[in-house]
């Protein structure tokens, strides 16, 4: 017999029958490892003629598939998980031909897992899953067991052979699956075990980073990422995924500038590992470097192009392609080469429409390079195609992104079925489209239909809801008395009613901090610009007219916020942030002394400044002193002066090029697509 | 003529003294300009076959024959020892004394006080004085004396001998006027020279398309003439199918083609060309270079400084190689310091620097690079240390030269902390001049963290321009800033003292325009200013660079602002 498929099972159910169905017609012998399953297991491997082979299990993996593999009756296996399956495909038909004729003894299988719900959330890998049953071939390792080759004479080898073509899909990493299964918690009560005996192994250590990175303890996966780091020796075939995972979890952990000095040391080593690259992108920009990020994006996308990292590491989806080009977009937008930015995304959407990033991003560029909105959705339909339901919703979302509410809304009626986040997306259009009644309509329905479900979204659609109804000038007390509302809404709908004596103190008792409720809400409607709405909710507490004009701002309402700052700065001492504001105002005007002044103050009153603004401050003061430099240098440059050192046309280079990455550094209030459009809305005007 | 003999006996007031070669056709105008003001003539002749020595002669010239020897100041310094007068005049055939202003030349001679007098000299587009001139000071008078001989082969000038022996020399500005008329023919020839190369190698390649070496030559000129895209041309056609093995001048056709394409930017297709080269000649320290330069430019800095490493490594170039100043020595190092600098690894960068410095020790750039990145790396101490360290300075002049570039990089805690060092076991001589600069480190210092005067930080009566702008800060608005303190500016500035008048100071000279009214130093003036600007931007940045996620970011930004003294070089 030509090939056998082995399965390593203990209670599959759920998985074992779409593994098997996968294998159908290929083999000539199924032989499914049982290591005590109490489930439908062994009732579905007979289903599908399987040979079982009853293994007790020793908390040992390698000995469990080796009983399997030493009950083989082939001349060929090939070795499978139960929550794996065969992908279908012609390389299927024409196995059994290769192996007919192969004069090699192993052959390579490409493995994709998935590790999320979204189609470029998953990995990509090579191993040896298919080889001679007669050659030596046996696993070692009680976990994560590795195959290796024993000789005639006994030394043990690693093995390696060619792609064969075939291709695994794994979802085995899916958050749903490691928590059904326990797995992970089985895997690292192994690993500990293990480590016991060998405390200092460092693939063992390395193993029990990626099972803690699965049981969301990023804090212990680093610790022991960093262990395994320590100890392992540089040829060992997972240390590049090592770094690579090590990277990962510093990067969750917030820790880019250690991250960014780890991958420092590693990037030139795996020049043709695009993760890499692109996780040093990553840390880069969290550095603020985005000159050097620029770099390290590229690096992934020609280690992408290159093509040969599948063969010889685990790999992202998209990490040299899609991915990196995003990140590369993203600095260059930073670096201010808009039209870059731009090409950059449009690509990256390109290669995988289904990726949010990159539609953003390239709707964000369009909008702000002036093109219509009907022009940006009719660049997006040719590009993501509208056949599907769900692309409608993703369509629709980036346009209510970016304010484009009315091109979103036919897209979004075409969507069908919506989740309530998308209800709430899709009310928010509405919104801005001025039709409020619709919106509130829309939002009921997506609550009531999930009043019992998760709570936080049913808040968030119960909150919006009641804007849409104070907005209108209808209470929710009165208009919708039978639903749960909260008694922070209620206590509001009372305020805006007017009821005598009623204050904010009063009602939202026993809140900690009434006007937080209030705030929270006042937030949110400037969020989905209902401008006069967020004007009477501002007046319910004394507290929150001083900090009006900051909201405003940050939403988007800059020049209504200049006009209240500017007429604060008469009666009371601007907080930092209102002259952080007003400075970066005066700033894009091109009144750098005024701006830089407003900085220095800024700075110099507070002693207590948050580091945040700190550092927007003093960013802000730097531009603002290099613009002057800059100003005062440009008449000068070109002509003929006897200073030397290519005087001044050296300096406007060293200064102009020191500006560039201030601005990179992101000081300046990062305004979406649908808070542009609200620059120069004045209040007056909304409430006429 | 009878009052010539009678000074020629005392010697004489002024003697002319000139080298010429073959100038028949324009020494009479020149001697015939110089009668009745000089005593005495002497002209050395280089070898000439026209008349030139019989003309001489008819004009009472005492005629010295000198073999040439490739060496002017040899020639001139063969007449100097005939001139018998107080002072010596030179002047070249070409040139001819101005009748109205030339009798001023007896007046100025009898002046006690006065080493040596400039010139004003004319240089005429054309053969008359009709085309309009260039007006140039040039020290062409100067007293007789047996120490000053003039120096350099080619450009052979006197100033300095003179300023070499009399430290207290006194130069004079004079109006006395020299009309020279052959400058527009030199200009011209040095350019006719590259067009004839140029139209001849043209005509080569038609007539012998095949010969690569024609194609090469024209390359070559094309390059020197800016004519890029011909050059690139010619070299790729020099080129087409040759064998790297065999021809001797295929290795200088690669490092051309390289530069050339770079010249162009195309950077990709510059590195191609030096891999394919450096296949060939991977000992040719050149190639090297230019490699690094192509990666440095596309922003592969750490393959940039393999490469400048490699060529490091090689060092002299074999001789088999036509090479550059400075590849495989102080040009790649100091690019092998930026590139870690700009990675921001600063000990390495240093040594690399302190290395361009050890090949050549007159270098100033790879010191400023030193001085302003370890000034952003926040640690002055080690600057201090590593200075201490890896300069061996070995005249006093060379610890001036260090002290200064530490000054004006801002670097004042270092500066203090060496000095005080090398203070300790200089000697006598150079404790002399290093020990005011201790004081001036110090007063920097305190500036610099903004304590003034009133805090006692502050020692009283520092010297020279640093002086003046303290004496400024003391009476602030009453008095115009002094321009000699303008390149204490940024310094004012930062320490935050007298914000206001010195900020005002600060602001006017910013408004200066390059076509507007104002004092003649506007240029300087901006120049400080806009510094200022940007120590006070760095300041902040500085204060950025404290906030974990962004110190390496506001390094960066650091690093490019113009490092203070920058181009003063």
């Amino acid at each position: 017999m030509l090939l056998g498929i082995h399965v390593l099972a203990c209670n599959e159910e759920d998985v074992l029958d779409r593994c098997l169905r996968s294998v159908e017609g290929l083999a000539d012998e199924l032989v499914v490892t049982d290591t005590g399953s109490t489930d439908r297991t062994l009732e579905l491997a007979k289903s599908y003629g399987a040979r079982v082979v009853q293994h007790a299990w020793t908390d040992d993996f390698a000995a469990a598939r080796n009983a399997g593999l030493d009950a083989a009756r082939t001349v060929w296996v090939l070795v499978l998980d139960a929550d794996e399956h065969i992908a279908a495909g012609a390389t299927r038909l024409k196995l059994r031909e290769l192996l007919r004729q192969a004069d090699g003894d192993a052959f390579r299988v490409a493995i994709q897992s998935r590790y999320g719900s979204g189609e470029s959330e998953s990995l990509r890998h090579e191993a040896v899953r298919l080889f001679r049953a007669d050659c030596g071939f046996r696993y070692t390792g009680v976990i994560h067991e590795q195959l290796v080759r024993r000789s005639v004479s006994g030394t043990i080898a690693g093995v390696d052979g060619r792609q064969c073509g075939l291709a695994l899909l794994h979802d085995g990493y899916l958050p749903e699956a490691i928590a059904r299964k326990g797995k992970a918690q089985r895997n690292l009560r192994l690993i500990e075990k293990t480590l016991r005996l060998t405390p200092d192994d460092p693939f063992h250590l390395y193993n029990k980073g990626v099972t803690l990175c699965q049981l969301n303890k990023p804090k212990d996966a680093c610790a022991a990422f960093a262990l395994a780091y320590l100890f392992a020796p540089s040829e060992v075939p997972y240390r590049p995924t090592l770094v690579r995972d090590y990277a990962k979890a510093l990067l969750a952990r917030d820790r880019a500038d250690e991250a960014a000095a780890l991958l420092h040391r590693e990037v030139d080593r795996y020049g043709d590992y695009p993760d890499v690259q692109l996780l040093y992108g990553d840390s880069l920009m969290r550095q603020h470097r985005v000159m050097e990020a620029r770099s390290a994006y590229e690096a992934a996308l020609e280690a992408g192009a290159a093509g040969s990292a599948a063969a010889r590491y685990v790999v992202e989806a998209g990490a040299g392609s899609y991915r990196a080009r995003c990140g590369l977009a993203a600095a260059e937008a930073a670096l201010g080469r808009a039209d870059s930015a731009q090409r950059l995304f449009e690509a990256a959407a390109g290669e995988a429409p289904r990726y949010v990033d990159a539609l953003a991003g390239w709707a964000e560029q369009l909008q702000a390079a002036g093109k219509s909105d009907e022009a940006i959705r009719a660049a997006m339909a040719s590009c993501v195609g509208l056949e599907a339901p769900e692309l409608l919703a993703l369509q629709a979302r980036v346009l209510g992104g970016i304010g484009a509410y009315a091109a979103a809304l036919p897209l979004w009626r075409e969507a069908g079925p919506l989740t309530p986040e998308e209800a709430r997306a899709y009310a928010a259009c509405l919104i801005g489209a001025g039709l409020v009644r619709e919106a509130r309509a829309v939002l009921m329905a997506a609550w009531a239909a999930g009043w019992s479900a998760a709570e936080e979204l049913a808040a968030e659609l119960s909150m919006d809801a009641a804007l849409c109804s104070w907005s209108l000038g209808e209470l929710v007390e009165v208009r919708e008395p039978s639903c749960p509302w909260s008694p922070a809404l209620l206590a509001v709908d009372r305020l805006l009613a007017g009821v005598e004596g009623a204050t904010a103190e009063l009602l939202i008792e026993p809140m900690a901090d009434p006007s937080a409720a209030v705030q929270q809400l006042l937030g949110r409607a400037l969020e989905l610009g209902l401008l006069p709405l967020a004007g009477r909710l501002k007046e319910l507490d004394a507290s929150l007219g001083e900090r009006y004009a900051y909201a405003l701002y940050k939403n988007g309402y800059t020049h209504a916020a200049a006009g209240l700052l500017l007429q604060a700065m008469e009666q009371r001492q601007l907080a930092p942030e209102e002259l952080c504001c007003l400075g970066e105002l005066l700033y894009g005007k091109r009144l750098y002394g005024e701006a830089l002044a407003l900085f220095e103050r800024a700075i110099a009153g507070a002693a207590d400044l948050s580091a945040e603004l700190a550092v927007t401050a003093r960013l802000g003061a730097a531009a603002c002193s290099l613009s002057l430099a800059m100003e005062a240098l440009l008449p000068w440059a070109g002509a003929q002066h006897t200073l030397g050192g290519g005087w001044p046309n050296a300096d406007l280079e060293h200064v102009q090029s020191a500006l560039i990455r201030v601005h990179a550094a992101g000081w300046r209030t990062p305004f979406t697509g649908a808070q542009r459009r609200r620059a120069n809305v004045l209040e007056a005007q909304e409430e006429s | 003529m009878s009052s010539k003999h009678k000074k020629k006996a005392s010697g004489g007031l002024i003697s002319l003294c000139m080298i010429v070669k073959d100038e028949a056709a324009s020494l009479p105008r020149c001697l015939q300009s110089v009668q009745g003001i000089v005593d005495q003539i002497v002209v050395v002749d280089t070898g000439s076959s026209d008349n030139s020595v019989a003309i001489a002669k008819r004009y009472g010239a005492e005629v010295v024959h000198a073999r040439w020897t490739n060496d002017f100041a040899a020639a001139r310094n063969t007449g100097l020892a005939r001139a018998a007068g107080e002072w010596v005049l030179f002047l070249d055939a070409d040139e001819e004394l101005d009748a109205g202003t030339g009798g001023q030349l007896r007046m100025l001679a009898r002046e006690r006080a006065i080493t040596g007098y400039f010139l004003n000299i004319w240089n005429y587009m054309g053969d008359s004085g009709s085309d309009g001139a260039t007006i140039n000071p040039v020290l062409r008078m100067f007293r007789n004396d047996r120490r000053y001989r003039f120096e350099g082969r080619i450009h052979e000038q006197i100033a300095g001998p003179i300023t070499r022996h009399t430290p207290d020399a006194r130069f004079h500005l004079s109006d006395v006027i020299i009309h020279h008329y052959g400058y527009k023919r030199e200009v011209v020839i040095a350019k006719n020279k590259l067009e004839r190369n140029r139209e001849l190698l043209e005509r080569a390649v038609v007539e012998e398309p095949e010969n690569r070496f024609h194609w090469y030559n024209l390359g070559v000129e094309y390059f020197r003439g800016r004519a890029l895209e011909d050059a690139l041309r010619a070299f790729r056609q020099a080129r087409d199918g040759i064998d790297y093995a065999s021809i001797s001048y295929a290795h200088l056709l690669v490092k051309h083609e390289v530069q050339c394409l770079q010249a162009l930017r195309r950077w990709q297709d510059s590195l191609a060309l030096a891999e394919e080269g450096l296949a060939w000649y991977a000992d040719y320290p050149d190639l090297w270079h230019a490699k690094g330069i192509g990666l440095a430019a596309l922003g592969k800095r750490r393959k940039a400084a393999e490469a400048f490493a490699a060529a490091i490594h090689i060092g002299k170039a074999p001789a088999i190689y036509h090479t550059e100043d400075g590849m495989g020595s102080y040009q790649s190092a100091y690019w092998l310091g930026s590139m870690h600098e700009a990675e921001l690894d600063f000990e390495t960068a240093a040594h690399w620097y302190a290395e361009a410095v050890r090949f050549r020790s007159s270098l100033l750039a790879p010191l400023y690079r030193l001085c302003h990145m370890m000034r952003i790396g926040g640690d002055e101490e080690r600057l201090a240390e590593f200075v201490e360290q890896r300069f061996t300075l070995d005249s006093p002049q060379a610890s001036l030269k260090l002290a200064d570039v530490m000054r004006r990089s801002g670097c004042y805690k270092a500066l203090r902390i060496w000095l005080t060092r090398r203070l300790a076991d200089a000697e006598a001589t150079e404790r002399a001049m290093l020990q005011p600069w201790l004081s001036v480190a110090e007063d920097c210092e305190a500036l610099a963290c903004g304590s003034s005067d009133d805090d006692g930080g502050l020692s009283t009566g520092a010297a020279g321009s640093l002086g003046q702008a303290l004496a400024w800060l003391g009476m602030a608005e009453q008095s115009p800033f002094p321009d000699v303190a303008l390149e204490w500016l940024p310094l004012l500035i930062r320490s935050g003292i007298a914000e206001g008048p010195v900020r005002d100071v600060a602001g006017a000279l910013l408004d200066l325009r390059p076509d507007g009214e104002g004092p003649s130093s506007g240029a300087a003036g901006v120049r400080y200013a806009a510094h200022a600007l940007c120590a006070l931007a760095d300041g902040h940045l500085a204060e950025v660079q404290k906030t974990a996620d962004y110190t390496r970011a506001a390094q960066e930004m650091r690093l490019l602002l113009p490092a203070q003294g920058e181009g003063d070089r």
